[in-house]
């Protein structure tokens, strides 16, 4: 595929109401190829953005532009090179591995021997090869994920959207979806949703943060993690002072060791006399970030 | 070339996810069994008059090709456009279900393709059912036929009566599950009364039809089987054909040599699987493909971030900083007294809450006419509606762990066996008695004591009955079929001891006994697994 340089996704005054709710509003956002890591607290408004982008849901406002093109009128311009996973997707459990990506390939409009040669790449490359023949209805719950994965990879998608793509997985099946991710944004526009900022941390090449259906922010993670440079305090406490740092300061993380508790906080200044400069990392800026917009000051 | 490719798959991983669960078994088991019902004369086709059917007399063929051929395939076109209907009609449902349907939504597919690929696994799986029959039929000829095997005279009903007859019945279950309002319980009531409608071979009498009301093929058969029967017994007043059980009667025999079939007689029938395909294109105009925002879909799991969002989002202050107090039991003050009063309540909360005003309006409404009309109006037509009306309540019972899944933490729970099941149960002979009260009050102030005991003997029978098949079959389909024809042939047809308001009340206890402990055992079960 050589198409990265055309390929450009644009929102522009997104606006999306379900009824009295508005769950999106005046969000406008332009994608190139990379991967895009899309945070935000539940509720935000990322899995209604996703659906539009997906062609499932109509904006109530708005255009979203695929190289141009408008796909709220002609979703049909998006939809051959869309590959999307949904965060909470279900399989039919009487088909196999195998049936059920043929049945998706062809929906997708794919046929001939390629569609038999990509199934059979995609088995192995989210490692099903041994089950494929088996009913998808006694697989894990990381097995169904990966038919998932590779149901969104069937047609080369030249705009991927995973919502949760790693939830279910274990360790090692999540670092190789990661680096498949990172190997699959060279050249396509992916959109990656989570509430795993480590995810989102080795493999975002550019990071939005939603929140109450409006962009908050949108940067490249070393600018975010630049803004907190000094920010962020690491420091023993003892189990007891806990509750009441946890009243003072926003803490990010909390490590137990053999003389105490190590406390990782965001706060403008040092904390207390104890406390040393950390390196900041992705969570620390989201939960700043989400701090700040629910009314605490970080 | 493509959009046949893709129709050929669609309709083939829908047919194999359909045949390949066990409960399919089940229903190759029950075609088997009409096909026996068949053979040894028990499900039959015949004729008479109003004088000779009073006189005890019916009139049938002799056993050839072409008789076993049109009873079997008229037969199956009865039941199995009714059983077939509510059989194939959760197509879609399954895709919204599963969740299969959102991944469908970002693919290129077209809605017309989508619900056309549907149409064909309905009709595949129904075509498999007649092929059943078609086999049956055949064993019968050669165990029974009187003359030698003609296979075109056998076979020619299937081709030209009984498929496209399943055609249109498998594009009707995609239209009712595709117009909103048509699915669920009111489109399973509403398609029962079309097919009241389309069955003229239930009457005794078998009077010709208008074509428009005949995509069984009765009319087909019927003008030649009464020139047969005519000629053989001239002294008859044939009027027509019908179709079912009639047992008792003595059967008289009169040759027929089937019909001949004409491109114009085989083209006119399958008229009704153009009509499907009709159907199925219109269908188009109501199908939302997926969008949640565009029609009242509901995921058998919400997913939580999804349930947020259609709430307004409420600022929440300082969320880091809560410090956890130290959580006790939350218990009510009912439960406190009482921990089965506690869930008894709350069942019947489930089981009530969540109705539109205007469903609450009509059975007041329903319940009012009952005090106030005439009671000849009261017995034969508001007490059968009022019987009917809260179909859609009971169809929840027994099934909603699974629909909302919430089996797992309501199995886990305390006594789920004990003392959930009974409070469920409860819940639902008093939400019955509630919606109907004034059926009480009506054979009260008759002095009817026979029509009180059957009231109670209903409020007892039906919940339980729901109760039953929710639990064994997991999901309201079953109840809603079963009820709503059960609800025709006894409260509103009043057909002997098939009416649980009316006849042997102390039956219908005692059967609403049975069908509890069968609840508990299957439930037990169901914990266990």
């Amino acid at each position: 595929m050589n198409t990265s340089t055309a390929l450009v996704l644009e929102t522009h005054d997104l606006n999306k109401a379900y009824k009295s709710v508005q769950a999106l509003q005046d969000f406008n956002l332009t994608l190139t190829p990379g991967i895009l890591g899309l945070l935000g607290p539940n509720g935000a408004g990322k899995s209604t953005l996703m659906r539009m982008l997906a062609t499932i849901t109509k904006p109530t406002e708005g255009t979203i532009l695929w190289n141009g093109q408008d796909v709220v009128k002609e979703p049909e311009a998006l939809r051959s090179v869309l590959g999307y996973l949904p965060q909470d997707f279900g399989v039919y459990p009487n088909l196999s591995a195998q049936e059920f990506l043929e049945y998706m390939a062809a929906i997708k409009g794919m046929s001939g021997e390629k569609v038999r040669r990509k199934i059979s790449d995609l088995l192995d490359l989210v490692n099903l090869r041994d089950a494929a023949r088996r009913p998808l209805g006694g697989y894990s719950g990381g097995m169904r994920q990966r038919v998932g994965i590779a149901q969104a990879l069937l047609n080369d998608p030249q705009l991927l959207i995973v919502d949760e793509p790693t939830v279910g997985l274990d360790p090692e099946e999540r670092a190789r979806f990661r680096n498949l991710l990172a190997d699959l944004g060279g050249e396509r526009i992916v959109i990656l949703s989570t509430h795993i900022v480590s995810d989102v941390e080795s493999t975002a090449t550019d990071i939005a943060i939603i929140h109450k259906g409006h962009l908050k922010a949108r940067a490249y993670p070393e600018q975010l993690l630049k803004q907190m440079e000094g920010s962020v305090w690491e420091w023993m406490v003892a189990s007891e002072e806990l509750p009441a740092i946890k009243q003072q300061f926003l803490v990010t993380g909390t490590l137990r060791r053999m003389d105490g508790i190590e406390v990782r906080a965001v706060s403008a200044e040092q904390p207390s006399p104890e406390a040393r400069p950390a390196m900041p990392n992705l969570e620390d800026v989201y939960l700043s970030m989400v701090a700040q917009r629910k009314g605490v000051a970080a | 070339m493509k959009t046949l490719s893709v129709l050929y798959h669609l309709a083939r991983a829908d047919f194999f996810e359909r045949t390949r669960r066990s409960s399919f078994l089940l229903i190759l088991v029950a075609a088997i069994v009409m096909g026996v019902l068949v053979n040894n004369g028990t499900l039959l086709v015949d004729m008479g008059s109003l004088e000779s059917t009073r006189l005890g007399i019916r009139y049938q063929g002799e056993f050839n090709s072409a008789w076993i051929g049109m009873m079997t395939v008229l037969v199956t076109n009865l039941f199995l456009s009714v059983i077939g209907f509510y059989l194939v009609s959760d197509c879609v449902k399954r895709d919204i279900d599963t969740g299969v349907g959102q991944i469908i939504a970002t693919t290129p597919v077209r809605r017309t393709t989508y619900l056309l690929g549907k149409w064909l696994s309905n009709f595949a799986v129904l075509a498999v059912l007649v092929l059943i029959q078609a086999v049956a039929a055949l064993i019968m000829v050669l165990l029974q036929s009187k003359t030698a095997l003609d296979p075109g005279a056998l076979l020619m009903p299937f081709l030209a009566v009984a498929l496209p007859n399943m055609a249109l019945t498998a594009a009707l279950a995609v239209f009712f599950e595709t117009v909103p309002w048509l699915r669920g319980a009111l489109g399973n009531v509403a398609y029962f009364f079309l097919w009241l409608f389309w069955a003229p071979g239930l009457s005794l009498s078998g009077s010709l039809v208008p074509s428009f009301q005949d995509p069984m093929g009765y009319n087909i058969f019927s003008a030649s089987l009464v020139a047969a029967a005519r000629a053989a017994f001239p002294n008859e007043a044939f009027s027509g054909i019908s179709t079912g059980i009639a047992a008792g009667f003595t059967r008289q025999v009169f040759p027929w040599p089937g019909l001949d079939w004409t491109p114009g007689i085989v083209a006119g029938q399958w008229i009704w699987a153009v009509l499907g395909l009709g159907l199925v294109l219109l269908s188009a105009v109501w199908f939302a493909r997926f969008d949640p925002s565009r029609e009242r879909l509901r995921r058998v799991r919400v997913k939580p971030e999804q349930a947020d969002e259609a709430k307004p989002s409420q600022p929440r202050v300082k969320v880091p900083r809560i410090t956890l107090p130290s959580l006790s039991p939350l218990v009510s003050r009912l439960a406190q007294g009482s921990p089965f009063l506690g869930v008894l309540m709350a069942e019947l909360r489930l089981l009530l809450n969540g109705r539109r005003w205007w469903w609450w309006a009509i059975t007041i409404g329903l319940n009012v006419s009952i005090l106030l009309s005439p009671p000849a109006a009261v017995k034969d037509y508001l007490l059968p509606i009022a019987w009917l009306w809260p179909l859609a309540v009971w169809s929840q019972m027994g099934n909603r762990e699974w629909k909302n899944n919430t089996a797992q933490m309501v199995f886990s729970s305390a006594r789920p066996v004990m003392r959930q099941l009974p409070a469920a149960w409860l819940a639902g002979v008093l939400a019955t008695a509630l919606l109907v009260v004034t059926g009480a009050a009506f054979h009260i102030t008759n002095g009817d004591l026979p029509g009180l005991a059957g009231w109670f003997a209903g409020v007892a029978f039906v919940p339980t009955l729901a109760l039953a098949l929710g639990v064994f079959s997991a999901g309201n389909r079953a109840f809603e079929v079963v009820y709503v024809i059960w609800w025709y042939l006894g409260p509103f047809q009043k057909e002997g001891a098939s009416d649980f308001t009316a006849s042997v009340p102390q039956l219908y206890l005692l059967v609403a006994v049975g069908l509890l402990a069968f609840s508990a055992f299957w439930r037990g079960r169901q914990v266990r697994v």
